[in-house]
């Protein structure tokens, strides 16, 4: 039986999609069977940051109102067999969305894959509790930004009066830089704030929009610092104990390096 | 001022951090007692039957050692005493 992770956050453009895709495709070049699906009916994006815009003939609702079979409805990664993705629809609204067809889609898919990870509308309105009803574990993403942890703390607050309480942590777009200055709050004031545990840290990297630019994830470039990131937390999610990422702000040489 | 060079050299890590502390304490205490509001503008009505304090009472949540706590502060100066 597969395992249901549902990316989520409070606020909005914390990089939730983002992280979707780079797990979904971690996962499926670790060779893990993987499907992404996109919630965010109205608003879909996960289809483009992994490239895949082209390939989308139908979505989740054409899928859940019977209009599209399973198969034709899960577009297959133009990187290998391992991970499928299943596209919100830019035409419905977040009601159009039936919670009860959603759970049973849920229980064909944890049959046929090792991972699902649901990416969630931002917010806690509609389409909020549906993104999160099957899901063995949640990931909240946040920023170390004051906005960005306070609405992710209301999102763990109700999660948990839903009887969620697999709850965990990415840490986004973290500058060791700021960090060290004390500019920027560490990982650590951010746990003790929120109380949940630590999934990982992902370092703000510049290259993000290119990455995005191009549809092709972080976790593609294997030498950089943030795929590593990225690869640690797909493993964590496989139940390996592996050591938090220790992020050292750059030195002079380099920054100097990265520049030539 | 002498004492302005002092303060611009606050971290403002720290300062977010406390903040949230204090924000989030007082989130966190409402959703836990929903009927929170309704108490309060109930106790104003009853308090402000004996007291003038109405302006100046402070209801609050706050939560420790795993106990929700409500303070009720009541300012009681010689003058407003009905």
């Amino acid at each position: 039986m597969g395992k249901i992770y549902t990316i989520t956050s409070g606020k909005g453009g914390v990089g939730k999609s983002t992280t979707t895709a780079n797990l979904a495709l971690g996962m499926a070049i670790a060779g893990k069977k993987v499907v992404a699906i996109d919630l965010d009916i109205g608003l879909r994006n996960l289809d483009m940051i992994l490239g895949l815009e082209n390939r989308i003939v139908y979505n989740i609702i054409d899928l859940l109102e019977g209009r599209a079979k399973l198969n034709s409805a899960l577009i297959r990664d133009k990187r290998g067999d391992n991970l499928k993705l299943l596209a919100a629809s830019q035409t419905n609204s977040k009601e159009d969305l039936s919670k009860e067809k959603f759970l049973d889609l849920l229980k064909l898919l944890k049959e046929q894959f090792d991972f699902v990870f649901i990416d969630s509308p931002a917010g806690i309105e509609t389409g909020f509790s549906n993104a999160f009803a099957g899901a063995e574990g949640v990931i909240i993403v946040a920023t170390p930004e004051i906005s960005s942890i306070r609405d992710a703390d209301r999102v763990v607050g109700i999660l948990e009066a839903n009887g969620k309480h697999n709850i965990s942590l990415i840490v986004n777009r973290i500058k060791p830089e700021m960090v060290k200055k004390g500019e920027m709050m560490s990982q650590d004031d951010i746990l003790q704030i929120l109380a949940i545990d630590l999934l990982g840290i992902v370092p703000d990297d510049p290259k993000m929009i290119e990455y995005t630019n191009k549809g092709e994830p972080a976790v593609l470039d294997k030498i950089s610092v943030t795929a590593n990131a990225y690869i640690n937390i797909t493993r964590r999610l496989m139940g390996e104990d592996v050591p938090q990422l220790e992020l050292k702000p750059k030195s002079f040489l380099r920054k100097l390096f990265e520049r030539l | 001022m002498l004492f302005d060079f002092l303060k611009r050299k606050r971290k403002s890590a720290k300062l977010a951090t406390e903040r949230l502390h204090v924000i989030l304490a007082h989130e966190r205490g409402m959703a836990r007692l929903p009927f929170f509001d309704d108490l309060k503008s109930d106790l104003i009505k009853v308090l402000s039957k004996y007291t003038d304090t109405k302006d100046t009472l402070n209801i609050s949540v706050s939560h420790r050692d795993g106990y929700d706590f409500i303070e009720i502060n009541v300012p009681i100066t010689g003058n407003n005493s009905k």
